[in-house]
């Protein structure tokens, strides 16, 4: 039973204290979240969806609480052994896609594979087999400023999952787009969801998008709370 | 990853790479030509020091007295006067220069025996003086000897000559040391062991010249009549050697009464580490004496060549300082502002799982590369710019503004050498040393020439290496601060 529950999530808080005020950005979080799950996140801006995106990344520290990822109390975890569960079990979207723009589509995607010590012709392998999943294995020596919004996106995507996380943390993937590729990019999501498996976390402001997803959370001021 | 990444950077981001690149590189081009213009100086000094000691002269070693008041005087005898009363006259004197002290044979034995020295050369260093001419009037008027209105032995007025001569008695079997290792031969021959007791001359280019002499000519000096053999020039770009006449040491002990005297010893040390504590034996051998180095010579220059030397000296030091400040700075604050306009990127290298360390890697040879760029600038900048100053050559003069350490030139002595009969204008003819002393008048110019040294390209190429390293810390210090979480940042 442990085996399918993927995030399990108690009294999580987290705050920042910024020019000596303090702001809580999450309160007594408790949730658990199945393997296999697409969901969608919701809520008004400054409510705490990106600030619940880091704590599952394991980007930042929860204040108080905890949250564990497959076996790992990830508020209990040095830096280091951090950094490895970021390389080997999560995988991150951006709005702003995030590529790095002196590198190339296939580079782009292989950045992910460096921590993990995979050597370069498996990792071009690997990289490439990514970019076709995503259908731009044709644009694999572009550099990010030759690609559109949605092929900038589908090679973040393909850098998410070419590493076969566990889960994949979007963050307003759609945001930058226009409808037609927005909906290209959550068909891809949803599929690698249903064909893979895979764990997706995502964070909406579109109604449209979170249509998709089979549960859906709520984060107003901090508080979660659950819609399905 | 590493090399492709980092190749993508440097060659992507080319207006960083230029810019922090040229910035290290410009400055290591200005040390470098500092250095070089600073030691190319300090050869133009050696030169110069050379061409009026002697090249292979480490240590020079020579005595000041001061003169008997009333010594050497020309005697005017009234044998010479004529019917008029005035007194016709052709004198010749051979002395040692008036302020000169003389050393004798034992001496230079106990300098020989010295521990470290190698070779040395004993010159005797004279001058001659003839006074032609005629003294007319009152010189000596026997009829009126009481007469209260008369300058009695006053001056009257006359018609005459003095013409100097500095003559050099060296040792001819050792020219590798003293006043002759540093000269050119221009035609002739130079002297061999066998001259020792010949009647053989050399004469200064620039003495033969006015003289009308040439090899084959004779010359007096003293009582003797010599032959000219050679011809010789100074080896620098100085005009003249230190004497205008060199005859054999023992005819000029011979002909000036003073045998087993000579004036001045030439010292070269067996290896130039041990010149100071040879000078330091020495001195204190002859306490008396002034044992001087090459280095202690250099302080004694003046002219533009000392000028440039201690502009340089101290423009090597402060300019390269503050260059190197300036560009050392431009580095760390063009790689500081590159790593904060990529802060995104190197969030999304944290978030996706990448060590600090890697980063790091990656901002220092990023950094490295850099300044690797900035060095080869440097040298290019540092070679053009030597051969621009050699191109430019900038003349630089020199004269030794203590004169009397070296062949006896006084500084300006007393007024009247106490000629009877003779009354000399205020500072007479003795009052300025440098008739005497050849080694006093000689003001030398030369081309400044810098070379291209190694172990300043060297330096540079570190110097820039280290401006990589800096500027790539302080990067890294500033990435290796950022959270991950930057990378969820909305704002682009
Ligand atoms: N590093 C930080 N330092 C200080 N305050 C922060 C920090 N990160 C987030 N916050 C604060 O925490 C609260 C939640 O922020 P968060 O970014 O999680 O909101 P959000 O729901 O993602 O909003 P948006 O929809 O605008 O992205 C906000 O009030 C924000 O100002
Ligand atoms: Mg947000």
């Amino acid at each position: 039973m442990t085996n399918n529950i993927l995030y399990s999530i108690k009294d999580l808080s987290k705050s920042f204290s910024q020019s000596n005020k303090k702001v809580t950005a999450l309160r007594n979080v408790t949730l658990d979240i199945n393997r296999g799950d697409f969901i969608s996140i919701q809520g008004p801006t400054g409510g705490g969806k990106s600030t619940l995106l880091q704590m599952l990344g394991g980007l930042e520290k929860p204040t108080s609480g905890m949250i564990s990822l497959d076996q790992d109390d990830l508020e209990k975890l040095g830096e280091a052994k951090l950094t490895n569960v970021r390389a080997k079990k999560v995988g991150f979207i951006f709005q702003n896609y995030n590529l790095i723009p002196t590198l190339t589509a296939l580079e782009n995607v292989q950045i992910a594979l460096v921590p993990l010590g995979i050597k370069k012709l498996e990792s071009e392998r690997r990289a490439l087999a990514a970019l076709e999943s995503v259908a731009l294995s044709d644009r694999a020596n572009h550099f990010p400023s030759e690609l559109s919004g949605g092929q900038q996106q589908r090679v973040a995507i393909a850098r998410a999952l070419v590493k076969n996380p566990e889960v994949i943390l979007a963050d307003e993937p759609t945001g930058n787009l226009d409808e037609e590729t927005r909906d290209q990019i959550i068909d891809l999501l949803v599929n690698l969801n249903k064909e893979s498996g895979i764990t997706i976390m995502l964070v909406t402001h579109d109604s449209n998008v979170a249509k998709r997803a089979n549960k859906n959370l709520h984060i107003s001021n901090g508080v979660v709370t659950t819609r399905s | 990853m590493f090399f492709t990444y980092l190749r993508r950077e440097i060659s992507k981001r080319k207006r960083q790479t230029l810019l922090v690149s040229v910035a290290l590189g410009t400055s290591i081009g200005l040390i470098i030509v500092v250095n070089a213009a600073s030691a190319g100086i300090g050869d133009a000094q050696k030169t110069v020091l050379s061409g009026l000691y002697g090249i292979g002269t480490d240590i020079s070693v020579t005595k000041s007295i001061q003169p008997t008041q009333g010594g050497r005087g020309f005697n005017f005898g009234p044998e010479n006067a004529d019917s008029s009363g005035a007194s016709t006259l052709n004198q010749t004197r051979l002395t040692v220069p008036i302020f000169s002290g003389t050393f004798d044979g034992q001496t230079l034995k106990q300098i020989k025996s010295t521990k470290g020295v190698s070779r040395i050369a004993a010159t005797l260093k004279l001058n001659q003086i003839i006074f032609k001419g005629s003294i007319a009037g009152t010189a000596s008027n026997p009829t009126t000897p009481q007469d209260p209105n008369a300058r009695p032995r006053g001056f009257g007025g006359g018609n005459f000559n003095i013409d100097m001569t500095s003559i050099e008695g060296v040792d001819t079997s050792l020219t590798n040391v003293g006043p002759l290792s540093g000269v050119n031969i221009d035609k002739g021959r130079i002297f061999q062991a066998s001259d020792a007791n010949s009647q053989n001359v050399l004469a200064d280019s620039t003495y033969a010249l006015a003289q009308k002499i040439d090899v084959g000519s004779t010359v007096s000096v003293g009582s003797g009549t010599f032959t000219v053999v050679g011809i010789v020039s100074s080896a620098s770009s100085s005009p003249e050697t230190s004497a205008n006449l060199y005859i054999p040491l023992a005819q000029a002990q011979t002909l000036s009464s003073n045998p087993d005297l000579v004036t001045n010893i030439y010292v070269a040390a067996d290896s130039s580490s041990n010149t100071d504590s040879v000078q330091k034996a020495i001195e204190a051998l002859l306490p008396d004496s002034t044992v001087s180095s090459q280095a202690d010579l250099a302080k004694n220059l003046s002219g533009s060549l000392s000028s440039a030397s201690s502009l340089v000296n101290a423009l090597s030091k402060w300019l390269s300082i503050f260059v190197l400040l300036v560009a050392f700075l431009i580095a760390i604050l063009f790689t500081s502002s590159g790593v904060t306009r990529r802060i995104r990127e190197f969030g999304t290298l944290k978030a996706i799982g990448w060590k600090t360390n890697r980063i790091v890697r990656q901002i220092m040879g990023e950094s490295l590369v850099t300044s690797f760029f900035g060095a080869i600038i440097g040298l290019a900048i540092g070679v053009v710019g030597i051969f621009v100053v050699n191109t430019i050559a900038p003349t630089l003069s020199a004269s030794v503004v203590s004169p009397g350490r070296f062949g006896g030139a006084a500084p300006g002595g007393p007024g009247g050498p106490g000629v009877p009969g003779f009354q000399p204008p205020a500072g007479g003819f003795t009052g300025r040393g440098t008739g005497f002393g050849r080694a006093a008048e000689n003001a030398t110019t030369l081309k400044l020439h810098i070379g291209m040294n190694v172990s300043t390209l060297i330096l540079g190429v570190l110097i820039a290496i280290l401006g990589g390293l800096i500027a790539g810390a302080y990067g890294s210090w500033k990435a290796s601060r950022l959270s991950p979480a930057v990378a969820l940042r909305s704002v682009a």
